[in-house]
């Protein structure tokens, strides 16, 4: 089960390993493959937001960076992003870049955990 | 042939157009700031339906050398509400194809129509001395003989199209000339000339396929559009071909190149100039089209089948339409959905979902809450608000921190919320309660249906037993209990406005003999005969009906007793004229005829018909076959 340090939940792993017929790891391997990229995107974008102080696109972005990192099980990303979601709606410019700094260390350790899974 | 093929398609309405353009057109419509140039734009998009505003357009023009080629052109020729109505009706009228052309593959055509003319109206402009309008309609129209085959000739194009597959359009001309009578570009032709589209449209489309033969050009105009046409197909081919321009054929200097810019006149370098342009534009197109395009960005649209309603006793799975602006979510919402038996199409956020949803009218939308550009709620109000979709399940996916949303959520139409990141369980668990509620909708909705189709048998039926009933089964005449109404009405009427009115009581004399003699049968013709002669000498708003027995009853509303006396005279005149043969039988019959007005000084239904009565028994006295129209109870005192 999930610890707080974790990088990946490995029951939401293991749920998405079983989405195919007979053992077929090619679903799990095409989500992770769009998780990657997309989310590193997303990243991208959200640190650019930030620099420009859109608020509001920020606030959009952590949101769907907190879904789709908890559809992989990275729940550290999704969570710290949700905190910054949060400080966004409070319109709390600072802290949500202080937040992101973690947020981009999660989202690096959780990529590199989610890229050894594909061997 | 030819004039039958022609004589088919009198009104392109027989051509089909595509599937949802309507509703583009709606969509287009609906706000009152709508660009012209969209709709002129969207109208393009469908060959068909070009060719009939275009023919609309022209029917007001009388000199053939300001024939309108251009689909702009012809929208402000005609004002904006018949562009828009023709547009609709049109296009909503034909948009189920099923069951047409078999083999005949719509949706390519469409596009390949399309990108033609994108490819023919930048070879125009780029050259410049060709409208590039008429070059675009030119081109669009080019194939629509290939549509006017499948569409009146199904079996035999089914064929054609089956034997020629793969080979050059030189051949497949010629199958169509062995197999119809007439190639496509001789139909197409005709058409444009039935529009009244002008000679150097009808010119090119006649002749730009039949390399290396060419046909006369009545002016260089159409000469050099036949060229343009020719070119824009070579460049549209590649772009079908899916390898666009990128592929080592189209080098500057390669074959086809050479040969393009051989045939329109351009430089090599001029022609990979138009490369970038006809890319953007095509993408442009492609948007509006909603057809599967040669391009990786329109993959998602070539599942479009699979969201058309599903057929009576196929599997029960839902057309769903699944929305999140997260690839991740989307691809395992398509998955789980999918693999319940449902047809998935997906979108990345609201306003490409209400798009989608206009046209693909799914049974159930998942949608995610928060989403740029227009968010679940707001596509949600916008569904609810709409015609077309208005009844369709909404479920919103939530994420963690969106519960506040919920209550708002509901207010706005949703039907129903599953939490993010969702179990795929209670996802489907949910999607399948959704699915009995729109079961239980559509079979009361069904159940409607039939209900108004029993109360409208109903009502017809109402109408028949009601007509019965006031009708006299033998002679078809109304009976008594209409003719009492029929007059008091008329009464009250002339009582009300001081108009006259009068009645003419008419007896067939010696009618027992005719039954005693020749048999009921015979009697029977006699009143039908008899019936059908007055009825033949009554005006409007006069009326003939049978009161029972022998006894007929003539209502003549603004009638002077003198000039009823005149009418009376008449009908005794054509019954005594009337021949009746049954068989051998030859025979004749008289009427006596009393006549009754409100200037007797009755003023009831029952004073009217007594006293005309009473005269017709008179008439009956003076022996028979005469009129009587005084004497025998004039005024009150004798009417009881």
């Amino acid at each position: 089960m999930l610890q707080p340090n974790d990088v990946l939940d490995m029951s939401v792993i293991a749920a998405l390993r079983e989405l195919g017929d007979d053992g077929d790891q090619s679903l799990f391997l095409e989500l992770l493959e769009l998780y990657v990229d997309d989310s590193t995107r997303q990243m991208e974008r959200l640190e650019q937001s930030l620099h420009a102080g859109d608020v509001k696109l920020s606030e959009r972005i952590a949101h769907t960076l907190k879904s789709s990192s908890a559809n992989l099980g990275a729940m550290t990303v999704s969570k710290i992003c949700f905190e910054i979601e949060l400080l966004g709606r409070n319109q709390s410019a600072a802290g949500m870049s202080t937040l992101f700094e973690s947020a981009r260390e999660a989202h690096r350790s959780a990529v590199s955990a989610l890229i050894a899974l594909r061997a | 042939m030819h004039r039958r093929i022609l004589d088919a398609l009198k009104h392109t309405g027989n051509l089909p157009s595509r599937t949802g353009l309507g509703l583009s057109i709606l969509r287009l419509t609906q706000h009152d700031d709508f660009v012209l140039g969209q709709l002129a734009r969207t109208i393009q998009s469908d060959p068909a339906l070009t060719g009939r505003i275009l023919e609309l357009a022209n029917a007001n023009i009388t000199a053939p050398e300001k024939a309108i080629s251009s689909v702009e052109e012809a929208v402000l020729q005609l004002s904006i509400g018949t562009v828009r109505s023709v547009a609709l009706g049109f296009t909503l009228v034909s948009s189920d194809r099923a069951g047409e052309g078999r083999g005949f593959d719509y949706d390519a055509y469409w596009s390949g129509s399309l990108i033609h003319a994108v490819c023919a109206r930048h070879l125009a402009s780029e050259r410049g001395d060709i409208a590039p309008a008429t070059a675009f309609t030119a081109a669009l129209l080019s194939g629509i003989g290939r549509l006017a085959f499948a569409a009146t000739h199904p079996e035999e194009y089914a064929g054609v199209l089956e034997t020629t597959e793969g080979q050059s359009s030189k051949e497949i001309l010629e199958a169509e000339r062995r197999e119809l009578g007439l190639d496509h570009s001789e139909l197409a032709a005709a058409l444009l000339r039935d529009w009244n589209l002008p000679e150097d449209v009808i010119h090119a489309v006649r002749s730009f396929e039949l390399d290396p033969v060419r046909l006369q050009a009545p002016n260089p105009g159409a000469l050099a559009l036949e060229h343009v046409l020719r070119g824009a197909q070579r460049l549209a081919a590649a772009f079908q071909s899916g390898a666009g321009f990128r592929s080592p054929a189209w080098g500057q200097g390669s074959g086809e190149t050479a040969f393009i810019s051989r045939e329109v006149a351009l430089e090599p370098a001029a022609l990979l100039r138009l490369r970038d342009r006809i890319v953007s534009e095509w993408q442009e197109w492609s948007q509006i089209l909603e057809v599967p395009a040669a391009t990786p960005a329109q993959e998602a649209l070539s599942d479009t089948a699979a969201m058309r309603p599903s057929q009576p006793g196929s599997r029960r799975g839902l057309r769903i339409l699944a929305v999140d602006d997260d690839p991740v979510t989307l691809k395992l919402l398509r998955h789980h959905l999918s693999r319940d038996g449902h047809s998935v199409r997906v979108a990345r956020d609201g306003a490409e979902a209400l798009a989608l949803a206009l046209e693909a009218r799914p049974q159930m939308i998942v949608t995610d809450l928060s989403m740029p550009e227009m968010d679940g709620l707001e596509l949600c109000r916008a569904l609810r608000g709409s015609n077309v979709c208005s009844d369709a399940y909404v479920l919103v996916v939530t994420g963690h921190g969106e519960e506040s949303r919920i209550v708002e959520a509901f207010e706005a139409g949703v039907d129903e919320f599953v939490n993010k990141p969702f179990n795929p369980n209670i996802l489907l668990a949910r999607v399948r309660a959704g699915q009995r509620m729109i079961e239980l909708r559509e079979h009361i909705e069904l159940d409607k249906q039939e209900l108004n189709r029993q109360n409208a048998q109903m009502s017809i039926l109402n109408r028949k037993l009601k007509l019965a009933a006031m009708t006299d089964v033998l002679t078809e005449l109304p009976n008594r209990r209409h003719a009492m109404r029929r007059l008091e009405e008329e009464l009250a009427s002339s009582q009300r406005t001081g108009s006259p009115l009068s009645v003419i009581l008419l007896d067939i004399d010696h009618f027992k003999s005719v039954n005693d003699s020749h048999g009921h049968d015979v009697g029977d013709i006699v009143l039908r005969e008899t019936a059908a002669v007055l009825r033949g000498c009554t005006r409007r708003n006069e009326e003939v009906c049978r009161l029972g027995g022998e006894e007929f009853l003539v209502i003549v509303p603004d009638a002077t007793r003198e000039t009823c006396a005149g009418f009376a005279e008449r009908l005794r005149a054509s019954v005594e004229a009337m021949e009746i043969r049954i068989g051998t039988y030859v025979g004749r019959v008289t009427v006596s005829l009393g006549v009754a007005s409100l200037e007797d000084g009755v003023n009831t239904v029952d004073g009217l018909i007594k006293l005309a009565d009473r005269r017709a028994y008179a008439a009956k006295a003076t022996g028979r076959n005469c009129v009587v129209s005084s004497g025998e109870g004039d005024g009150r005192a004798q009417s009881a």
